[in-house]
């Protein structure tokens, strides 16, 4: 959702989308880890979940410190090349320039192994039909729906939400409306950037916390921005959704070793059909 | 007349999209709040380029502006609608992907206080559009979308309103409906400053009027002074530019 947002309201394919998911990841793991232990931060569960208040600390400074790096960038690279008339394909190249350097970074403090926010087993727990789901997962979904619900609210219904689409359909008029629209790139860059450290966070609660875990991602998110229609929110999730489940279940037929090319394989056959996604609008 | 202050003036304006290759050349220009000033010229003489540099969305700009006399040389955009200018581009002038309503919110974005009030309004002052407010731009008809694009720059009670060939791409009975709602805009006081391929229907409604050729004021008078001038029709008809600059001799009939 963060990476359709940056796309529909900025025109940026930000590349550097799964790594910042993995800098939101790492931030968390700091805070939950020894390092963290040490400063008060770790302990408790909830109930059957795997974490306690720890892990929202954590997801709170993942939040707070993801945004404040979208915002140093936006300043830093893309307000820079936008003056000096860069398109498409030079916020592009420089995102993907960015990514690389954001995760040699975690891996230079952090290391290439593999962590986990808690460590020990977590049982799932079966419910209809013999479908076993681990709690966490629940928390997943609901976060995920939760956020989704927000991000609804945001651009439908807050005078903010309204600006960056206002943006996103014609930065020129906006402009001519008064809107600051340095000022919605820099709060769509930070909206971004919680989803996007809310997403690595969860992330890393369902897999493991891993230095590349957020850029191996990066091609199956735009297969799900693209299948969603591109700066459609809903449509991100719902595109998400559908890679994601077309992933696992295509074990059911298919190599496992070939299951990172399910979602292209969809996205092509919707673009075929669909030229603009599946909820994609004709201006 | 020249003892008041005027809304905008403008003094050797000169410039262009790219370094080194002026559009306008010199260009002055005043604008007095009880007038409608019509900027009128074959394609591609500059008048587009010059409304665009007067609400600030072209960063060129040699010369200086003063609105309601204050120097604002070098302001952006939404700096120059805060301070009471209201401008319609030509082309793109609605968000088509929102609705009527959100429409005039970012109209008003800038409102601090009456934002409900001020959309009653302005709707009451387009009666196509009143009763619909859920209705998406992009399935409104051109006509109704020039409605709602001036709606749109009314939303901040402006002093000035630039409109950007505002009926261009209209039929002649969507044209004429448009500019009289152009002029009871003005009637409410607001100076408006138009740029106009439709020229002698605009001259008529036009208090005074001016002709652009290559960049260049090439003539300045009041619209029936332009309407009935055999120069105008013969400047126009030398260019030989073709795209249905008439104006018939012996003037309106």
């Amino acid at each position: 959702m963060g990476l359709t947002l940056v796309f529909g309201v900025l025109g940026i394919g930000d590349f550097a989308h799964g790594d910042k998911m993995g800098w939101g990841m790492f931030l968390a793991f700091f805070v939950v880890s020894a390092e963290g232990a040490n400063l008060g931060f770790a302990g408790g569960r909830f109930g059957s979940l795997s974490f306690g208040w720890g892990l929202v600390v954590g997801l709170l400074v993942a939040m707070i410190g993801v945004a404040l790096l979208s915002v140093i960038l936006e300043r830093l690279v893309f307000r820079r090349l936008r003056a000096a008339g860069g398109g498409f394909f030079v916020f592009a190249i420089a995102s993907l320039g960015i990514s690389i350097m954001l995760r040699a970074v975690i891996q230079l403090i952090w290391g290439p192994s593999n962590f986990r926010y808690t460590p020990g087993i977590h049982p799932a727990i079966e419910i209809l039909g013999g479908i076993k789901v681990k709690p966490d997962q629940f928390f997943i979904v609901g976060v995920t729906v939760l956020a989704a619900v927000l991000l609804y609210w945001l651009l439908y219904r807050t005078r903010f939400g309204k600006a960056m689409r206002a943006t996103s359909d014609n930065p020129d008029l906006a402009e001519a409306s008064g809107i600051e629209t340095n000022r919605v790139r820099i709060g769509t860059w930070i909206v971004a950037g919680i989803l996007g450290a809310l997403a690595g966070v969860m992330l890393g609660l369902q897999a493991e916390v891993r230095f590349d875990a957020g850029f191996r991602l990066l091609l199956p998110l735009f297969a799900a921005v693209i299948l969603g229609g591109i700066g459609n929110p809903w449509g991100a999730l719902i595109g998400g959704l559908t890679v994601g489940i077309a992933q696992e279940v295509s074990t059911q037929w298919i190599n496992t070793g070939l299951k990172p090319g399910v979602p292209f394989v969809i996205v092509i056959v919707v673009l075929l059909l669909r030229p603009r996604g599946l909820f994609g609008q004709v201006r | 007349m020249n003892e008041r202050t005027p809304l905008l003036q403008v003094e050797e304006f000169s410039g262009g999209y790219v370094d080194g290759i002026d559009i306008i050349h010199d260009v002055a220009l005043d604008l007095y709040q009880d007038e409608i000033l019509t900027i009128i010229g074959p394609n591609g003489a500059g008048k587009s380029t010059l409304l665009k540099a007067i609400v600030g969305a072209l960063p060129f700009e040699r010369g200086r502006r003063w609105f309601q006399g204050e120097d604002v040389s070098g302001w952006s955009t939404p700096r120059m609608i805060a301070s009471g200018v209201g401008y319609v581009p030509q082309v793109d002038n609605v968000f088509t992907s929102m609705s009527i309503r959100e429409n005039l919110e970012m109209g008003g974005y800038m409102r601090k206080t009456g934002l409900r009030e001020r959309i009653a309004e302005v709707l009451a002052m387009f009666p196509d559009l009143e009763g619909r407010p859920r209705e998406r731009a992009s399935r409104l008809s051109g006509g109704q979308r020039q409605m709602l694009a001036m709606a749109r720059a009314l939303m901040l009670d402006p002093v000035m309103l630039c409109l950007d060939e505002p009926t261009a791409a209209l039929s002649p009975a969507a044209r004429g409906e448009l500019l009289a709602r152009i002029y009871n805009i003005h009637m409410s006081g607001v100076g408006i400053l138009m740029v106009e391929q439709n020229a002698t229907e605009a001259l008529v409604w036009s208090d005074r009027a001016v002709v652009m050729v290559d960049g260049d004021k090439a003539l300045e008078g009041t619209g029936l002074d332009m309407l009935t001038s055999a120069d105008v029709g013969r400047a126009f008809l030398g260019q030989g530019d073709g795209e249905g600059f008439t104006i018939e001799e012996g003037g309106l009939t």
